[in-house]
């Protein structure tokens, strides 16, 4: 590895608001960049405009679901209206802790949402990759959706206990049995899939 | 604590109005709001007092009863505070949420009293290690409108002020054991000296200003402020910034000196309506609390 | 701590024997006061070392001269506990903070653990904790969840609120939390008498004789005071003023010390990470 640059601390002064724009684990104040991490500082030069300046720590960073941001999550419990999940991963980076979400049964896919029925999409277990629409309010916690063609399950167990295969967007059979299940399954992009 | 929802364009219009030195209610950022003080408000106490300042209702009570004094401090009597916030102030206090603030403010009492100018506690020892007068200091919170420690802390010394202790005798036979006699009349007692006990005076930051008495609105406004005591002599005997955020260290220097300023006259005014209420005895027109 | 109720707790009530000691006057050993007259603006040597406890997500443990010792150990953002809580966060991240003495931290009578004293006083101490690193912590970057700080004060030798500051700022900043400055805590006190000076992180045996304390906060990055916390007898708004200033120059100088072991500490775990990659 090679060796690492200058390492900085949470409040130093890295350089001028004008010099370099401010990446992540950076904050902006009186026109100057400050660091807002302990760790390696880094500068990437874009090919327009000015260099990003961030401070990265090793992978094991603090992050938190953000709206917008592609989760991976765990079904825990269905009713009719909603899905209670787990999220487990954001992106690829696994969480320290689990955060709850809900994904409600408009959300679950993007047309004829009046007909969508909880239990037909997922099952208790399931493991989905779901997108964080908003972060709730006092009563609520994560608001998740699936109303993507890459979003749904991904990985299901059927009732003899092995992993289906997904047969179409909406079915997943079990190899054993050849019972079909219905599911909202997701289409895996191939970035994601990495053995 | 109780707490109101402003816009930001309310806000906005607060921290403008302190910039050019003019409060929503019309006050000076130096200014006071009117406040009434009355005290013997409670009759099965020794001493008790109620503050309204604004809509700020406080009413103190202090039962003095005895005690054996601390291991560290034989020949010291002592004072024990204690701060209920019930949910009459606003819902939020109910069952036990207003405790976190209720010991906040407590803890705050104890510093402010902790200096041994403050009060003779000397006075209130009985017989070194062995028996001295406990003064239970009981705030209640009727009402909060914003700038609660002012408010507890002119109601406390006002209560103090107003405290009758009964006077006890040791009496010592031959053989040695201790008798505590105490007095039939029940005017002889004794005063405590509340000359050098401070007042805390508030001073909370907004925008770039500072205020004193903040309402609840401009409490919201907000970030930070800073907690003075000050005796009537002006001297300062504690301190502690309150709130999440932070301070410049100028703009503390200043607060001290406003403290100071605001602290002095504000002792005046609260001694001349404490003399004055004792000179009329007991002719006086008592109002009561929430009167 | 749930209370071992198997264990033989003594007495309701006991005393340390140095209540009696110094009643008696005689006994009492001299404290080397007068032998020694020291420079009010020296500090005590201060020992801090950021990332030694390996399951917590952040940790720091800072020892100052005259035998305090506070370890500290934060923990990263996790979902807020109860959904009502959550409410009052909606705008950024709650910030929890501990702050626990051990029951022989203190030199004069053990605290009974689990009393009503002890209680109260880690309590104001973790509120005063709290407050002082609140602003230093970008709290808006974590929305809906709580951040925990505990502090544990294995010896208390004075300053002990200063250096618990100082290492909690430490270890939020070890365990990767988005921060806008470090916290550095200092404290002063001023030893009885008229024309006593005030004197930087006083040992335990000044703390207690002292006639006012003072502990001060600084974000030494943005010049901002986070706490202050202080009292005793009263002086003029100038002599404070005057600790104050004390006190800010002390957290300056020791700034340097704190943001070196933060270096080392990252510098380790890149290395510690390049090797097991």
């Amino acid at each position: 590895m090679a060796p690492p640059g200058r390492y900085c601390v949470p409040g130093e002064r890295l350089c001028s608001a004008e010099e370099a724009t401010a990446g992540s684990g950076t904050y902006t104040r009186h026109g100057f960049i400050f660091s807002s991490l302990a760790g390696c500082l880094e500068k990437r030069s874009e090919d327009s405009g000015l260099p990003v300046v961030s401070v990265v720590r090793d992978a094991e960073s603090q992050l938190l679901p953000d709206v917008g941001a592609v989760v991976t999550c765990k079904v825990c419990s269905i009713n009719s209206r909603f899905a209670k999940v787990h999220i487990l991963y954001v992106g690829s980076t696994p969480l320290k802790s689990t955060f709850r979400g809900t994904i409600r049964r408009e959300d679950i896919r993007a047309t004829e949402k009046d007909k969508v029925e909880v239990y037909k999409s997922f099952r208790p277990g399931d493991i989905v990759l779901a997108k964080v629409i908003s972060l709730g309010d006092a009563q609520s916690n994560y608001l998740l959706s699936t109303a993507e063609n890459e979003l749904g399950v991904v990985v299901a167990r059927s009732e003899a206990g092995v992993q289906m295969v997904p047969i179409s967007w909406c079915e997943m059979q079990c190899p054993r049995t050849h019972t079909k299940d219905l599911r909202k399954v997701a289409r895996v992009q191939p970035q994601f899939l990495q053995t | 604590m109780a707490s109101v929802v402003l816009s930001e364009a309310e806000k906005l219009y607060i921290v403008h109005g302190v910039q050019e030195d003019l409060r929503i209610d019309g006050r000076g950022c130096e200014d006071y709001r009117c406040a009434e003080v009355e005290t013997d408000v409670v009759s099965n106490t020794s001493g008790s007092a109620r503050v309204k300042l604004g809509h700020t209702d406080i009413l103190v009570g202090v039962k003095a009863e005895m005690g054996t004094p601390k291991l560290e401090k034989p020949d010291e009597g002592y004072l024990e505070f204690f701060v209920d916030c019930s949910a009459n102030a606003t819902p939020e206090f109910e069952g036990r949420g207003g405790e976190e603030l209720g010991t906040e403010i407590a803890n705050t009492l104890y510093r402010v009293f902790s200096s041994e100018s403050s009060i003779d506690l000397k006075s209130i020892c009985i017989n070194p290690r062995e028996h001295c007068w406990v003064l239970y200091v009981d705030v209640l919170l009727l009402e909060c409108g914003g700038n609660l420690f002012d408010a507890i802390s002119i109601a406390v010394k006002a209560a103090l002020f107003n405290t009758r202790i009964p006077k006890v005798r040791v009496l010592e036979d031959e053989e040695g054991s201790k008798e505590i006699e105490l007095s039939d009349d029940p005017y002889d007692c004794i005063r405590l000296n509340v000359d050098d006990v401070p007042c805390i005076v508030t001073l909370s930051k907004i925008g770039y200003r500072h205020v004193v008495d903040a309402t609840l609105q401009e409490e919201a406004c907000s970030l930070a402020s800073l907690l003075i005591s000050v005796t009537s002599k002006g001297a300062i005997t504690s301190m502690k910034k309150m709130g999440k955020g932070s301070l410049d260290p100028e703009s503390i220097f200043e607060m001290m000196e406003t403290g100071k300023r605001v602290g002095k006259s504000l002792h005046i005014a609260l001694q001349k309506i404490l003399d004055e209420e004792e000179s009329l005895g007991t002719s006086r027109q008592k109002v009561g609390f929430l009167g | 701590m749930p209370l071992d109720h198997r264990r033989v707790r003594g007495p309701e009530e006991s005393q340390p024997p140095e209540v009696w000691a110094a009643a008696g006057g005689a006994g009492e050993v001299p404290e080397e006061e007068d032998a020694a007259p020291r420079d009010p603006c020296a500090l005590r040597p201060l020992f801090a070392r950021a990332g030694l406890l390996s399951q917590a997500e952040g940790s720091a443990y800072v020892e100052l001269g005259g035998g305090t010792k506070v370890l500290c150990a934060a923990w990263g953002p996790r979902e807020a506990a109860e959904p009502g809580a959550a409410a009052a966060a909606a705008g950024g991240g709650r910030l929890l903070c501990e702050f626990r003495r051990a029951p022989f931290a203190g030199r004069g009578a053990r605290l009974r653990p689990g009393s009503a004293a002890e209680r109260e006083a880690e309590r104001e101490a973790a509120a005063a904790l709290r407050e002082a690193l609140e602003p230093a912590v970008r709290l808006a970057r974590y929305p809906r969840a709580r951040l925990a700080v505990s502090a544990l004060l294995l010896q208390d030798g004075g300053s002990a609120l200063a250096a618990a500051i100082s290492a909690a700022a430490l270890a939020l900043a070890d365990a990767g939390v988005e921060m806008y400055d470090l916290a550095v805590g200092c404290a002063l006190c001023r030893p009885p008498g008229p024309a006593a000076a005030w004197m930087l992180q006083p040992g335990e045996a000044e703390e207690r004789r002292a006639a006012a304390r003072l502990t001060v906060a600084l974000l030494p990055a943005l010049n901002q005071v986070s706490a202050v916390l202080g009292g005793g007898q009263g002086s003029p708004p100038d002599a404070w003023a005057q600790a104050l200033r004390l006190g800010l120059d002390g957290c300056h100088r020791l700034y340097p010390v704190l943001r070196q072991s933060l270096l080392r500490a990252a510098r380790r775990r890149d290395a510690a990470a390049a090797t097991t990659a």
